[in-house]
Parts: C-alpha cells; sequence; structure tokens
C-alpha cells in the first residue's frame, strides 16, 4: 500500500489482523514504522485499538534513529520513553539493537509472548550507519550523494574494495 | 433513517458473513440485534475516526466487506486522508455511513452539521457518492452499494423523515429515479430534500406552473444522460440539497452545463481529472499528462474560440 503520508500503516495493518481473526487464518501482520511517524495522532489512535481486541497477532517495528526531517525527534515532540509509552498502551514491548539480526530475530522467535497483547520493537539504529561522512548528519535526509560520495560510501560499507 | 439502516444491515449481514460493522462509539443500543446475530463482526472503534477508516481498509485489502458508522462530518472531513490514501487509492469496498447528515442535527450545532462532506469526498476518484431521500431509498441503496466492487459513501439521515416511498423503489445507482411527472420546470432533488421538492412543487402546481421532480439519490457518478434529456425538456431545473452551494449535488449539475454545451458558453475550465495518477514522474510530466501546458490549453481555448466566433456569424 501507499504510505507516503505518515501515520496510515499502523492502522491499515491492524485491519488486516482483526480480518485475520475474523476469517480465522493463523497469519500475522508486520508494520514497520518510524519515530517520526510516531508525532501522528493517528498512530496512538491505532495503538489503542490493538490491545483492546486482543490483537496478538500485530507486531510493530519501529525503526528508532532518533531524527526526523527537520530535528532531533526527541525535541520535536517529546518520544520517550519510547517503549514505557507502548507498554503503557497494553503492547508487549521489546528494545533491540536494530542493527543487529540476532536481537531481531530473538524477539521474533519469542512472540507472541503475551497472549492477547499485540508486540512492539523498538529497534534502535544509527542514521546513516556504517558511513563516517553521513553518520549524525541529519541533511542526508534531503541529499542524493554524488559520485565520488557514493564510491566512499561503498567502500566504507564494504561493498566494494 | 438510521433505524432502517440497522434493520437493513442486520439482514444482509445474516446472509453474507463478509459484512463486518465498525461504529465510531456511537448507536447506544442501536445495532444490538446485529451484536447478537454476528458477535464477530461489529467493532466499537471509539472516538478515533482516523483509525477506523485505515482499519477499515485493511480489512477490506483480505477481502471483508466493512461498513465505518458514524456521525457525518466525523466519518468524512475529518478522516479525510484516510478515505484519499487507504479507501480510495487502493479502490477497497468499503463503504462509509455518515449518519445525521446535512442538517440532521441542527440542535446540536455547527460542529455536527455536514454540509461540506459532499464537495470534499467528490473530488475523491473512485468513490460512489449516494444520498437517501428516505428509508426506503436507504434500503435499496444500502444493499446495492454492498455489491459494488469499490468504495461507497451512504449519507444518511437521523430519525423522523417523512415517508415518500410506499415500497423499496427500483433504484439503481447512477441513476436519477422520477418522483413526479411535469411539463414546465423541473426540480432535481438529493438527500433528505425530496419531501420539501414535492412540496415546493405542489406550490408552483397552484400557480399553474406543471412541475416534474426527481430524486437525485446518486450524486457521483451523475446520471449525465438524464441531464442530458432534462435540459432539453425543461426551461428551468432546480437542485435542492442540504448541503453547501460550493462543491455538492448543485455545483456538480453546474460543472456538467458548463462543460456540456461549449457552443453555448464562455467558461471553460482546466485542472486535474477525476482519477489518480498511475504513471508517476516530475511535475511538468503529469501537467502534460492532464493537458496543463500552455500550448495544450492555448490550443482548446483557440478552437473553442473560433467555433464561438462562427456561432456568432
Amino acid at each position: 500500500m501507499a504510505t507516503g503520508s505518515l501515520g496510515h500503516g499502523l492502522s491499515v495493518g491492524i485491519g488486516q489482523a482483526l480480518a485475520g481473526k475474523i476469517l480465522k487464518e493463523p497469519f500475522r501482520v508486520m508494520i514497520l514504522m518510524s519515530d517520526g511517524e510516531c508525532n501522528e495522532g493517528s498512530v496512538w489512535e491505532a495503538a489503542m485499538f490493538a490491545p483492546a481486541k486482543q490483537l496478538d497477532n500485530v507486531i510493530a517495528i519501529i525503526d528508532f534513529n532518533k531524527w526526523q526531517a527537520t530535528g532531533r525527534s526527541e525535541e520535536v515532540l517529546k518520544l520517550s520513553p519510547l517503549a514505557d509509552k507502548w507498554t503503557a498502551f497494553g503492547w508487549d514491548a521489546y528494545e533491540v539493537d536494530g542493527h543487529n539480526y540476532e536481537q531481531i530475530l530473538d524477539v521474533f522467535s519469542k512472540i507472541p509472548a503475551c497472549k492477547g497483547k499485540p508486540t512492539a520493537i523498538i529497534a534502535h539504529t544509527i542514521k546513516g550507519k556504517g558511513v563516517s561522512f553521513m553518520e549524525g548528519d541529519n541533511n542526508w535526509h534531503y541529499r542524493i550523494p554524488n559520485q565520488e560520495e557514493l564510491q566512499k560510501a561503498k567502500q566504507e560499507l564494504g561493498v566494494i574494495d | 433513517m438510521r433505524n432502517a439502516f440497522a434493520d437493513e444491515l442486520n439482514q444482509l449481514a445474516l446472509s453474507d458473513d463478509r459484512l463486518v460493522l465498525l461504529s465510531g462509539d456511537i448507536g447506544n443500543r442501536l445495532f444490538d440485534r446485529f451484536k447478537q446475530s454476528c458477535p464477530n463482526r461489529f467493532y466499537n472503534c471509539g472516538v478515533a475516526e482516523a483509525n477506523m477508516a485505515s482499519l477499515a481498509a485493511g480489512i477490506a485489502m483480505c477481502g471483508l466487506r466493512p461498513i465505518t458508522y458514524t456521525i457525518t462530518p466525523f466519518n468524512t472531513t475529518r478522516c479525510l486522508e484516510q478515505i484519499r490514501d487507504d479507501i480510495c487509492y487502493h479502490q477497497v469496498p468499503v463503504l462509509i455511513v455518515g449518519t445525521g447528515s446535512g442538517l440532521s442535527y441542527a440542535s446540536l450545532g455547527f460542529t455536527h452539521h455536514s454540509c461540506e462532506d459532499i464537495a470534499m469526498l467528490r473530488s475523491l476518484p473512485g468513490l460512489t457518492i449516494l444520498c437517501p431521500a428516505d428509508s426506503m431509498e436507504l434500503r435499496v441503496l444500502l444493499r446495492k452499494a454492498l455489491q459494488l466492487p469499490g468504495p461507497a459513501y451512504l449519507r444518511i439521515g437521523k430519525t423522523g423523515e417523512p415517508h415518500i416511498h410506499q415500497s423499496v423503489p427500483d433504484l439503481e445507482i447512477g441513476k436519477g429515479y422520477r418522483i413526479k411527472n411535469g411539463k414546465d420546470v423541473c426540480l432535481l432533488s438529493t438527500g433528505n430534500m425530496l419531501f420539501t421538492a414535492l412540496e415546493t412543487g405542489t406550490f408552483l402546481e397552484k400557480s399553474d406552473i406543471s412541475t416534474e421532480v426527481f430524486s437525485f439519490h446518486t450524486v457521483k457518478p451523475l446520471d449525465t444522460d438524464l441531464l442530458q434529456n432534462l435540459f432539453a425538456r425543461f426551461s428551468v431545473i432546480a437542485t435542492m440539497e442540504e448541503h453547501s452551494l460550493i462543491g455538492g449535488f448543485g455545483s456538480s449539475v453546474a460543472e456538467w452545463t458548463a462543460d456540456q454545451n461549449p457552443s453555448l458558453t464562455k467558461l471553460m475550465r482546466f485542472g486535474t481529472p477525476d482519477r489518480f495518477p498511475h504513471k508517476i514522474g516530475s511535475q511538468n510530466f503529469l501537467r502534460s499528462a492532464y493537458g496543463l501546458t500552455s500550448q495544450e490549453m492555448a490550443q482548446q481555448i483557440q478552437k473553442q474560440f473560433k467555433c464561438q466566433t462562427l456561432c456568432e456569424h
């Protein structure tokens, strides 16, 4: 689906999960969101809905890189404590290193750990990770690397020698 | 109308297990029978209409037929982007039901009035817009709307609307329905204005003005074949609706007349068409695709100007 406008994906995914329960189909729905996306009020409408209807077939992963389009997420709208927020809303919340597949897969293997509860995974990440001149520089939210920068980034990421 | 809605929907849900009713925390006791007969197909979504609209899109994507139900402004203009992006763009069969439309909730103040909903929703590609005049029209339109392949908006009243039809009329979505024959003037009513339109007709007939009356229960798609016929037959045609003069049913007829008889009008309209783009490119690419370039518009205007000048001489 088209998720260009933020704050829609969680609700649509939860709708699919609800349909799964109605149709008695065993699928699970995974929704990937950003931390900036959690600014949208509709996210929190959805966050209250899923646990109220015991939708334990929902897994929301939040890419928590602490930056959004024009500033640090924490300074734009108060997000933290993010995992506690999801817990308080009735979700089974986990925090992982978003760059560590083992940690992510470990959580995947456990869920649903709490029957009747949806799962939120707060994946701590670093924006531009692995590229020295991109890490921590939010201008790269907008910029397109030129040929030289592209080569350098590929080298640093180990894609080319 | 809302009791007829609950009753008809209950009957339909008994024979169609794809129907799922989502309510925005209204209709206290109204859906008791539905909840009893289909306990796993009724969900109170709370006072959270944006979420409800997107949930419905997700549910419909899985092959079910969700119906969202709450007071009109909250189920339409409040969650307009969810309707646009999640329901209309994906053309999923969600039925959006606005209850207490127009001025039905007059005494509750302007927050509960809806005189802009048709204007906003009419610009969304692929959304059928239905405005029943009474409980009988509502029953047949509800039944037919739930058979459409795509999304629809059903704009219903509240309670105590006068009965116009004695039995369920044979309405067809997209086709105006003649209520009364006449030969001098023609009244086109949408939604709950029909009774008043008929009364207006009675007044006119007292002055020897023979009046024809139609229920335009479908605002979109507009019954342009019928309009063609009526504009040829009558010298005065009036539209009536509990909705703003900007963007509603009357506007849609006015747009049609402006576009229809290019030899008679001085107005030409350029803009984006009634469809979502499925090929994306630069702004100029989309402008060209929509004929919004100076060259294209100049050509069209030139053609029109020549035609007009010829007509005048």
